[in-house]
């Protein structure tokens, strides 16, 4: 849903901004050489295909091509080419240097234009297309008999043009469920359920996360003695997230410092417990990013529990086990 | 991830000191287990008389029950008993007032310097009832445990009741010289066929037995010495690490004060 809705709006600027949107009118008469595009698929939203069609005229006017959209009024001489943009999906764009409908076949390639800015696929889509024409045109021609001395094209400098944006922030709020299980001196598991939120900054692959959770008192059992513990674990991890199309999977490594308060009777004491974390998060989307995760912290310094006059009755858990399923938001 | 490196770092050293906590051990008081405990490190008897609200009384008889520093299982002191009527019966004992809860565990360490040499009995753990009026003559010595002397004459236990008479032990463990020993009872203490009561040494059961234990369900606990006369010069028993509790504590490690 935010794919499309990002399509649409991305078309709405563009019609904003252009002064030069492709208008099916201009579609060639007499005897210029054209090409006509064909867009098939359901991913293609209006404002998309007048882009691609806008910086494909300006892509193959350099080589006095016109371009004609399959819905245009149809010109009296065959075009030169039959291109048609297969887009099924948000991801992925194919091009095929034929008329699907008629001719079938399949001698195209695929771009994945989830991993393209989305005020840049226009262009990138067209510059494919200019790129296969090119290919279509050498397997068909003969080769010249000199290269061309002309400079490398350079690409049109433009606000499009812009270095893409390598960072992005991402906020997640989920339940959890601490889990402490069972120890020497403690026989039964302690269960915290409470919120978890963590903040990431995330370039394309590595950044780094700040999370924190707040979980309900829970009682540690050691015999007959019971204490009640209270703790807010705070982390700073190293993250590594990959990707593939909308499904996305973020491992975190780092440090852990927890805010343990304990009571017992009417004596209450707190400590701060020190240790490492390690937390895998799996999720499914773009910018509203439903995920599970699950995480391992390990507190070799855990807090002892001392009484008068035996000593070490037990000690604070020093592994804790979390659960937590939520939603992340991405900006941008 | 330099950044992140020294981030972290900073966040750390902030939120401790924030907290002011970096300890890793934190003290709650008195163990919740115990009823009563002493190590006789105030010094003196103050711990058996008082410290909870059960309270307790010394019974020097015509001999000195004392706390002195030196030979001690925990911190510096303990508790001397002498035995200074070799030639009479007398009763140097320390005890716990009544009436103790039912179904309760006391537990001490014991110090022998030499062996002991009884006529007949050294009782050093006494169960005495009390009936009404619950005055100073109205009790009877119920359940007590005696050194004796083993066939390879060295020391060892008998269980005595009033009630039952007296039991085989379980295991016949010798009371060792010169080492810290511990001794542990359990005592359901009722006038009804469901008492019970149970000895461990170092750990180990070495008695135990069942059905009616005393006279009343009133009960006192008592340590120490109650001798009919002694054969040898030696007459000395030291008592560390004396508790009362409602769970079995076991042979625990020395106790320990308050950082």
């Amino acid at each position: 849903m935010p794919r499309f809705a990002c399509l649409v709006a991305l078309s709405a600027v563009l019609a904003w901004s252009s002064s030069s949107r492709a208008q099916p009118g201009s579609c060639p008469s007499g005897s210029d050489a054209w090409v006509e595009v064909i867009f098939s698929g359901s991913a293609w939203s209006d404002g998309m295909r007048d882009g691609v069609i806008r910086e494909l005229r300006t892509e193959l006017a350099r080589r006095s091509l016109q371009v004609c959209p399959e819905a245009g009024p149809a010109p009296t001489r065959a075009p030169k080419e039959v291109v048609t943009l297969l887009a099924s999906d948000a991801d992925h764009v194919s091009i095929v240097g034929s008329n699907l409908a008629n001719e079938g076949g399949f001698n195209g390639r695929t771009i994945l234009v989830s991993a393209i800015p989305e005020d840049a696929r226009s262009l990138a889509i067209a510059q494919a297309v200019d790129e296969a024409l090119r290919n279509s045109d050498s397997r068909s021609e003969p080769a010249p008999a000199v290269e061309p001395t002309s400079p490398p094209r350079r690409p049109p400098a433009s606000s499009r043009d812009k270095p893409r944006a390598t960072w992005f922030l991402a906020t997640a709020l989920a339940p959890t469920l601490q889990v402490a299980p069972p120890a020497a001196q403690r026989e039964h598991a302690v269960v915290a359920p409470g919120i978890a939120l963590r903040l990431s900054m995330m370039g394309a692959v590595l950044g780094g996360s700040l999370g924190v959770a707040i979980t309900r008192a829970s009682d540690l059992t050691f015999d007959d003695v019971t204490i009640r513990s209270f703790r807010v674990p705070l982390d700073l991890s190293a993250s590594l997230r990959l990707a593939r199309g909308a499904a996305q999977g973020t491992i975190d490594i780092g440090l852990v410092a927890a805010l343990a308060s304990y009571e017992q009777a009417s004596a209450s004491r707190s400590n701060l417990e020190l240790g490492g974390r390690i937390g895998l998060r799996f999720g499914w989307g773009r910018r509203v990013v439903p995920w599970i995760g699950t995480s391992l912290e390990l507190l070799p310094r855990a807090t002892n529990f001392e009484f008068t006059p035996t000593g070490t009755l037990g000690h604070a858990p020093s592994l804790w086990l979390g659960f937590t399923i939520g939603t992340e938001v991405k900006w941008p | 991830m330099a950044l992140s490196r020294y981030s972290c770092g900073a966040l750390l050293v902030a939120f401790a000191s924030l907290c002011g906590c970096t300890d890793r051990s934190l003290q709650f008081g008195d163990d919740p287990r115990f009823l009563w405990w002493t190590d006789h490190e105030t010094g003196d008897l103050s711990d058996w008389l008082g410290k909870s609200q059960q309270g307790g009384f010394v019974l020097p008889g015509g001999s000195h029950v004392e706390v002195v520093d030196g030979i001690a299982r925990s911190g510096t002191h303990a508790l001397r008993i002498t035995d200074d009527k070799p030639t009479q019966r007398d009763f140097p004992l320390v005890a716990r007032n009544g009436p103790l809860p039912s179904g309760i565990y006391t537990s001490a360490w014991y110090y022998l310097p030499a062996p002991l040499a009884p006529l007949n009995y050294w009782w050093f753990v006494l169960y005495r009832s009390r009936h009404p009026p619950y005055d100073f003559g109205s009790f009877r010595d119920e359940i007590r445990l005696s050194f004796t002397q083993r066939a390879d004459g060295s020391m060892g236990s008998v269980l005595l009741t009033e009630e039952l008479g007296t039991i085989a032990p379980l295991v016949d463990r010798e009371i060792p010289i010169g080492r810290w020993f511990h001794v542990e009872t359990y005592l359901r203490a009722t006038d009804g066929s469901d008492g019970e009561f149970k000895a461990w040494q170092d750990g180990e059961l070495t008695f135990q037995a069942s059905g009616k234990m005393m006279e009343t369900s009133w009960a006192e606990w008592m340590i120490g010495g109650v001798c009919d006369g002694l054969t040898t010069d030696a007459n000395q028993l030291y008592i560390d690490d004396a508790a009362v509790s409602k769970e079995r504590l076991g042979p625990l490690p020395p106790f320990q004060h308050d950082p």
